[in-house]
């Protein structure tokens, strides 16, 4: 499982918008986001991997990741979206830990999603009020589970968590170029 | 406290509420949910005894700003406690919030205990 710290760093415009935010900056906002969230509401987690430039397949494979995930979308001071991807198993962790449940017995399909997308819609609450509203206005969408595409916006980075029975992955996409994700 | 109105479009955050109040302790007679802002104005307007609103922001059909604002339009509603539990938590949508006519403001992820403290004035 890869594991790097070097990505794309942060530029001023120098027209007097607010700095880009760089890769790096994102993917440690990212991880702060994840400590402050699990570790307050829903389970023990360790991070594993980082993908600077997305999950590829083969590590998609490897964490068992499913092929659903629930997205946030930013606009404004950045334009994006968060994206929380989960093996069957780490949807189950986080659905259990949010609602207290020993290992959601009894819950639909419908109520694991809804759990994902609170999971998400937190997540994504933090980035945006810690990373992008200090540059200037970002509004955020209500969360929503989507298939996972072939192509999206440009990754600026995932991280992928371990947590009690399974394994998540957390990416933060520029809304720039269409990418494929790399194999 | 007689009946807690909790406005939240995600079926777990309301479930994590209530359980939450109960951790906290916060005595009330029933729990009121609605899915957003409209049914939140429809369970003002048809239920007695709504002595406390949890509601929050980023909702579809109505958010928690606008539904703050047109519970504050109504003149026997300007006491109800209105308190915005969110992940919004940036200055200038807890500013937005509040000038709209919230009571307070508590950022998700969220304890028992911030909950409480956030309810501390409104408890009976």
């Amino acid at each position: 499982m890869a594991e790097s710290g070097s990505s794309a760093g942060g530029s001023s415009p120098g027209d007097g918008r607010a700095p880009v935010l760089g890769n790096d900056d994102l993917l440690a906002t990212l991880q702060r986001a994840v400590h402050d969230v699990f570790s307050t509401m829903i389970c023990r987690f360790e991070r594993i991997a980082i993908y600077p430039e997305g999950v590829p397949d083969s590590a998609v494979r490897a964490h068992r990741l499913g092929g659903r995930e629930a997205i946030c979308e930013f606009d404004g001071a950045f334009a994006g979206e968060l994206a929380l991807r989960c093996s069957p198993e780490g949807e189950r962790d986080i659905a259990s830990g949010l609602l207290m449940l020993a290992d959601a017995p009894g819950l639909s399909s419908e109520g694991i999603d809804d759990a994902i997308r609170e999971c998400v819609n937190m997540l994504s609450g933090f980035v945006k009020s810690h990373a992008f509203d200090p540059r200037g206005r970002c509004t955020l969408t209500v969360p929503a589970m989507a298939d996972v595409a072939s192509e999206h916006g440009a990754s600026a980075g995932a991280v992928v968590f371990r947590l009690d029975r399974g394994e998540i992955a957390i990416e933060i996409r520029r809304r720039e170029a269409k990418a494929a994700r790399a194999a | 406290m007689n009946k807690v109105l909790i406005v939240d479009d995600s079926a777990t955050m309301r479930r994590i509420i209530t359980r939450v109040l109960r951790q906290a302790e916060i005595p009330c007679a029933a729990i009121v949910e609605a899915v957003n802002g409209i049914e939140g104005l429809q369970k003002i307007a048809s239920e007695e005894g709504i002595e406390l609103v949890l509601s929050d922001i980023n909702m579809p059909e109505m958010d928690g700003i606008d539904f703050v604002r047109r519970v504050r339009e109504h003149r026997d509603k300007d006491s109800l406690p209105l308190i915005m539990v969110t992940t919004e938590g940036g200055e200038a949508m807890t500013r937005s919030a509040l000038e709209h006519g919230a009571n307070g403001y508590v950022t998700k992820p969220f304890t028992p205990e911030s909950i409480r403290a956030a309810l501390e004035a409104y408890l009976g």
